[in-house]
Formats: structure tokens, C-alpha cells, sequence
């Protein structure tokens, strides 16, 4: 039976020793939710240039441009894919889909158009910029000669609804204006256009046909959609497909992108979780010995005006499981506080210059593209588990050293004075 | 050896032949002695003679090597820790030299102290502590903390939790060692008072030789072993 009298006087009375306990599994608690939620926010951040897009895997190759920059041309980071490799890459198992797109660079006259051509249903690619057209419409399956125009590059060049564009000697009247911004920058375009044609442009071209072949079913950026669980195979399954001048991008790709930064944040959440861990340990030991040290003259006391080792036992428990509840209880709400800190953070993750090539004389086509992510905080079962592991594990521990604490006491020494 | 017992069978302690030793240590040797049910027996002796291990063996704190202790009609040196626990919270006290209050309960609360494992209404309790502190002489202190409190009223404190389960055989060791002589007096009084009016039987270390004069029987220890006095 536990006396609340003495519980609450413990509690209370000894005010420090229950501020540390109580700060020390609140602080416990409190890091492992941070380090929980933080590495699950990082590792979805990663996923977002590529989420943006509706892929997971994209693929590029990269080639030689020409010596004279004219009319539609290649950049150097989407060198052809030929219909065929598409086709193969289709079958590898855990593919769900492939979307084709073709980006070259128009210069004509005195104009510089960065194009993409792209098929208007498709699952992954360019074609989800249906969701960011800002005035006019989507293209459509069966349009032809109609063209979709970045907003604002249009401002810029005074285009509007309806207007005429010529890409690559032919006209196009632009059907709607999209905010690119809106997916990731990965294969941004000023213009877009359907699929066929700009592979039929792309293939008559002069520029492109001085160093490439380019069939009109060729493509030169593949949208991938792929088992999650699988990308990272079938990125390498592809590499070697394709040969050694493929660039494969998935979330891992971007994670590694940042290099050392990451691996840093890894390393220092191994380091935090190592340290808690430690913590943990510390707390538990701590208690092990508070028990017996602090108490060792009451626990005698207790024993020998009559207390069981059961009654014992009961009552360190309880003062113990008390400040495991409370300290828990503060470690979770510091932690939704943390995690309500953590959620207005944004991070910024590099886009290759590959992904969405920009000639380098263009004002700010020498700047590193950037996709910012705001820190997303997701609250899930595992960490709930983690949030009940914690109070359990030191609980267990408090058992485990308040009976050693009462077994070893001998009785007599209450008997024994300093 | 143990004629100063009539009737051995109702005595309130009975020792026969203990012995206890701590390595090369012989604290205790060969030690028997019987206590009648209500007597006041002291234990005397010099410093390092025995007489608090000997008390911790009785009192079930401690087992013996050898022999046999019955308290109450009952042989303790077979119980385990929980039985001779149970066997203090029913009809033992134990009055320390050093107090040994709780620091975090006030005077009534470790009064209650041995009742808390105990089933019985907190109203009830804290009535039978309350009557205690009165009886003791402090009304006023219940609500103190053992800091807030003189080493007198302190070791009343004692004395009260150590009643607080009516216990028929009451244990001191040195009782009035930390006090000073006047107090050390008040608090005697009460204890023979105790034994005189209330039955309870009385079996008190001391180094104090006035002590001896005020109980029925002293035990003369020496060098672990016992000699009888009168
Ligand atoms: N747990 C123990 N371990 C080792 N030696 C012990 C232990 N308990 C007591 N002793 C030794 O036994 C001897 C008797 O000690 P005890 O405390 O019983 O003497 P005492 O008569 O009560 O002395 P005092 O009058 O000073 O209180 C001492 O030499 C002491 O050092
Ligand atoms: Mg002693």
C-alpha cells in the first residue's frame, strides 16, 4: 500500500534531488523526440525535389554541345535516350512508370528559350505543372502547335494568352501560363510544349545532329516512378544500363549532394542518441545509487519499525515512478514544443545545374539552384513507442535497484551511528 | 543458567547461547539470559563490549551464528526478513540513540510511521499518533519537521513511534546518549513510567550507571559475554 502522505513529502520536500530527477527523464525524453522527428523530417526533405516531380528516380545523360551556338541544342547534361533504353528500362521490375521529356536550349535570332516538351498526361515529369497554371489551360493530349509558357518569363518577354512563340523555326500560340516554381526545378523550362514535336525538332535540328543521332521516340530525361523501397537498386541497375556518362538522381543522390553537411548532421545525431543513451544510463545508475545512498539510513528505519521489503519496494517505486511520470509527461510537451520550433526551420537542398541546365552567360545561370523545405514534423506510431520505451526502461531500472537497495541493506546498521 | 525466568514459557525474551561474530570479531559469546514479561532490564557494559550487537540479534536485526532467541513465545532466528519485520510491526519498539526520524515527515507523520504498510483508517492513525505526541508532551509539535525540533523532543518523537503499535517489549539503546542530563532525565521518566503503568517490558542498553539503579534487573557485558547482576 503506498502512503500518498510520504510520496508527496518525498516529492516535495526534497526539492532538488526531485528537480534532477524529474529534469534529467524530461530532458531524456525531450532529445530522443527531437533527434526522432529531426532525422524523419531530414530524410522526407531529401525525397522533396524529387516528390515535386512525382518521381523517384530521374535519368539523365551527358554529351558534347556544339561549337557554334545556333537554333535547338542539346545542353550538356541531356545528351540523348534512345526509345529502346526506355523501353528496357520499363521491364526492370519494381518500374511503375517512365515519363519521357525532351529540354533543349533555343537560340534563335536574338531570342534564348529554354524548352521542354513533355507528354500532357503523364504520372510524373513536367506534365504536373497542370496543378500550376495560373491563367488560360493545360495542354492536352491531342493538342499540336500549342505551347505552355512560364509566367514569369512571359511577363518578362510581354507574352500573353494566345500570343505566337516560334521554337526551333516553328509556331506555337501559347494556350496558358504556369508558375514553375511550384514543382522543383528539376527540367524547368520557359516554354513547354507536347512531346512529339519538340522530339521532332529536337531530331531535324542542326545543332543537335552535328554531335548526336536523335530519333524522333528519343527523349533525353527519363521521370521515374519506382517501389520506394527498391529505388536505390534500380538507380544502380540503370547506371549500368546506361553506361558510365548516366546520371541517376534519387532522394540518396541529394542527400549525398550535400556532402559532408549531411553526413556532419548524421554523425551528429549519432552522437545526440549516443549521449542520450548515456543520459539513460546515468539516470538509471543515479537512481541505483540515490537509492541506496540517500536512503540507505531510511531505508533501515523502515525495516526496522516493521516495513516488509515488499512495502519497501512499493514505496521507492512509486516516488521513483512518480518522477518518471512527471518527467516524461514535461519531456513530451518540451518536445512537441521543440518539434513546433523545428517546423518553422527551412532548409535549402541544392538542385544540380544538370537537372535544369541554364547556359552560364544568362544572368543567373551560374547561381545554384535551390528547393527550399520547410521542416515537416510527423508524430508517428514509432515514436510513440519510443515515448513509452523510455519511461518503461527506467522504470524496470528503478525496480531492479531499489530491490538490490533494500536486499543488500542489512537491518542492523541502523543500529550502527556515524 | 536461566533461573532468573520462573516460568520460561510466558518470559518476553529468552536467549539461549547466542553467539555472533564479524571475522576475527566475537561481539557476542555463548550469551543467555531470560526477561520477564513487563520487567525493566538494562544492559550494561564498556565500550565495544556487545551490547548493541546483542541487542540487534533480539531484536531480529541480525542472526546469530548459533542458539536459539524466543520473543514472545516465538523462536525469530529461523524467520526470514519479512517475517521478522512483521514480527517488530506487531509487538516490537525500538527506541535508537540517534532518532532515526524521517527528515521529510513531520513529528506526527513518522509517529504514524510504522502504521503506514499497516491497513487501518488514515483517521484512525493520525488519531492514535496525535495521542501519542500528547502523551509525550507535544501537543504543539505535530506539524514539525525532525529539524524544527530539540534533541529531546526529538527522541519523545521516538519513543512515541516506537508505541505507536503497542508493542509489548520496548528496545533502547542508549536512549539518552545524545542528550543532555537534564533531558536525559525527562526522558528516562517516561520510559520507566511506561514500563510501571503500562506493563511494557523494558530492555535498555546504557553506558549510564545511574540507569541501573532505576531498573529491576541489570546484564553485565563484557567482552561478549554476559554476567548476571542484580
Ligand atoms: N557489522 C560489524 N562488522 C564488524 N565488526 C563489528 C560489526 N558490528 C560490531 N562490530 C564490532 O563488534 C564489537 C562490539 O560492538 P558493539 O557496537 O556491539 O559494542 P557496544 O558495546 O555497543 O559499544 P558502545 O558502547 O561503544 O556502543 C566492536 O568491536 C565492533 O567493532
Ligand atoms: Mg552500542
Amino acid at each position: 500500500m503506498i502512503n500518498r502522505k510520504y510520496l508527496i513529502s518525498e516529492l516535495t520536500k526534497r526539492g532538488r534531488r526531485s528537480v534532477v530527477n524529474i529534469g534529467m527523464v524530461a530532458l531524456v525524453t525531450t532529445i530522443l523526440i527531437c533527434v526522432t522527428l529531426l532525422s524523419g523530417a531530414l530524410e522526407k526533405a531529401f525525397q522533396a525535389p524529387l516528390n515535386d516531380i512525382g518521381a523517384n528516380i530521374t535519368v539523365q545523360k551527358s554529351g558534347d554541345v556544339p561549337e557554334q551556338m545556333a537554333g535547338p541544342v542539346l545542353p550538356c547534361s541531356v545528351a540523348p535516350i534512345t526509345n529502346q533504353q526506355r523501353i528496357e528500362i520499363e521491364q526492370l521490375p519494381g518500374i511503375q512508370s517512365v515519363s519521357q521529356a525532351v529540354l533543349f536550349w533555343d537560340f534563335s535570332e536574338d531570342v534564348f528559350q529554354i524548352v521542354v516538351g513533355m507528354n500532357a498526361t503523364d504520372k510524373a515529369g513536367p506534365a504536373l505543372l497542370r496543378s500550376a497554371v495560373l491563367e488560360g489551360r493545360m495542354l492536352t493530349e491531342t493538342d499540336t502547335e500549342k505551347a505552355l509558357a512560364e509566367i514569369v518569363w512571359a511577363e518578362q518577354n510581354s507574352i500573353g494568352i494566345g500570343d505566337n512563340v516560334t521554337i526551333g523555326g516553328e509556331s506555337f500560340i501559347i494556350a496558358g501560363l504556369v508558375d514553375a516554381s511550384q514543382i522543383s526545378q528539376i527540367g524547368t523550362a520557359n516554354l513547354y510544349i507536347p512531346l512529339q514535336e519538340a522530339q521532332l525538332i529536337a531530331s531535324k535540328a542542326a545543332g543537335v545532329k552535328e554531335i548526336h543521332s536523335f530519333e524522333p521516340q528519343d527523349s533525353n530525361i527519363l521521370f521515374i516512378q519506382a517501389d520506394r523501397d527498391k529505388t536505390e537498386d534500380l538507380a544502380e541497375q540503370i547506371r549500368e544500363m546506361l553506361g558510365e556518362k548516366t546520371s541517376v538522381a534519387t532522394p540518396d543522390s541529394f542527400k549525398q549532394l550535400l556532402g559532408s553537411m549531411f553526413n556532419l548532421t548524421q554523425r551528429f545525431s549519432a552522437l545526440i542518441s549516443g549521449m542520450v543513451f548515456f543520459l539513460a544510463m546515468l539516470l538509471v545508475v543515479r537512481n541505483a545509487s540515490a537509492a541506496i545512498a540517500e536512503r540507505t539510513k531510511e531505508i533501515g528505519t523502515m525495516k526496522a519499525v516493521g516495513w516488509t521489503g515488499a512495502d519497501i519496494r512499493t514505496q521507492l517505486l512509486a516516488e521513483n515512478g512518480l518522477y518518471i511520470f512527471i518527467g516524461t509527461v514535461l519531456g513530451v510537451f518540451g518536445g512537441v514544443l521543440a518539434a513546433w520550433g523545428f517546423s518553422h526551420i527551412t532548409i535549402a537542398i541544392p538542385v544540380p545545374w544538370d537537372m535544369a541546365p541554364i547556359p552560364h552567360f544568362l544572368p543567373g545561370g551560374a547561381e545554384q539552384l535551390f528547393r527550399k523545405v520547410q521542416l515537416q514534423m510527423d508524430f508517428s506510431p514509432q515514436l510513440l513507442v519510443l515515448c513509452c520505451a523510455v519511461p518503461v526502461l527506467l522504470g524496470l531500472g528503478t525496480v531492479w535497484s531499489a530491490g538490490r537497495a533494500v536486499s543488500r541493506l542489512q537491518t542492523s546498521e541502523v543500529l550502527r551511528y556515524e | 543458567m536461566n533461573e532468573k525466568c520462573k516460568k520460561e514459557a510466558v518470559s518476553a525474551i529468552t536467549v539461549k547461547k547466542i553467539s555472533k561474530h564479524f571475522g576475527s570479531v566475537k561481539p557476542v559469546q555463548n550469551v543467555s539470559f531470560c526477561v520477564e514479561q513487563g520487567e525493566f532490564v538494562t544492559l550494561v557494559g564498556s565500550s565495544g563490549s556487545g551490547k548493541t550487537t546483542l541487542l540487534g540479534l533480539i531484536a531480529g536485526f541480525e542472526k546469530p551464528d548459533t542458539g536459539s532467541i524466543v520473543l514472545q513465545g516465538r523462536e525469530i532466528v529461523a524467520l526470514d526478513e519479512d517475517q521478522l519485520a512483521l514480527m517488530r510491526r506487531k509487538s516490537v519498539g525500538f527506541v535508537f540513540q540517534d532518532f532515526h526520524l524521517i527528515p521529510t515527515l513531520s513529528a506526527l507523520e513518522n509517529v504514524a510511521f510504522p502504521l503506514y504498510p499497516v491497513k487501518i483508517p488514515e483517521k484512525e492513525r493520525n488519531e492514535r499518533a496525535q495521542s501519542l505526541l500528547d502523551q509525550m508532551g507535544l501537543s504543539g509539535r505535530a506539524d514539525h519537521l525532525p529539524a524544527k525540533l530539540s534533541g529531546g523532543e526529538r527522541q519523545r518523537v521516538t519513543i512515541a513511534r516506537a508505541l505507536v503499535n503497542k508493542p509489548s517489549i520496548l528496545f533502547c539503546d542508549e536512549p539518552t546518549g545524545n542528550l543532555d542530563s537534564t533531558t536525559g532525565k525527562e526522558i528516562l521518566d517516561l520510559l520507566v513510567s511506561l514500563n510501571v503503568e503500562q506493563g511494557v517490558t523494558l530492555f535498555m542498553v546504557t553506558h549510564d550507571r545511574e540507569i541501573t539503579k532505576l531498573s529491576n534487573r541489570s546484564l553485565y557485558m563484557q567482552d561478549g559475554e554476559v554476567t548476571y547482576h542484580e
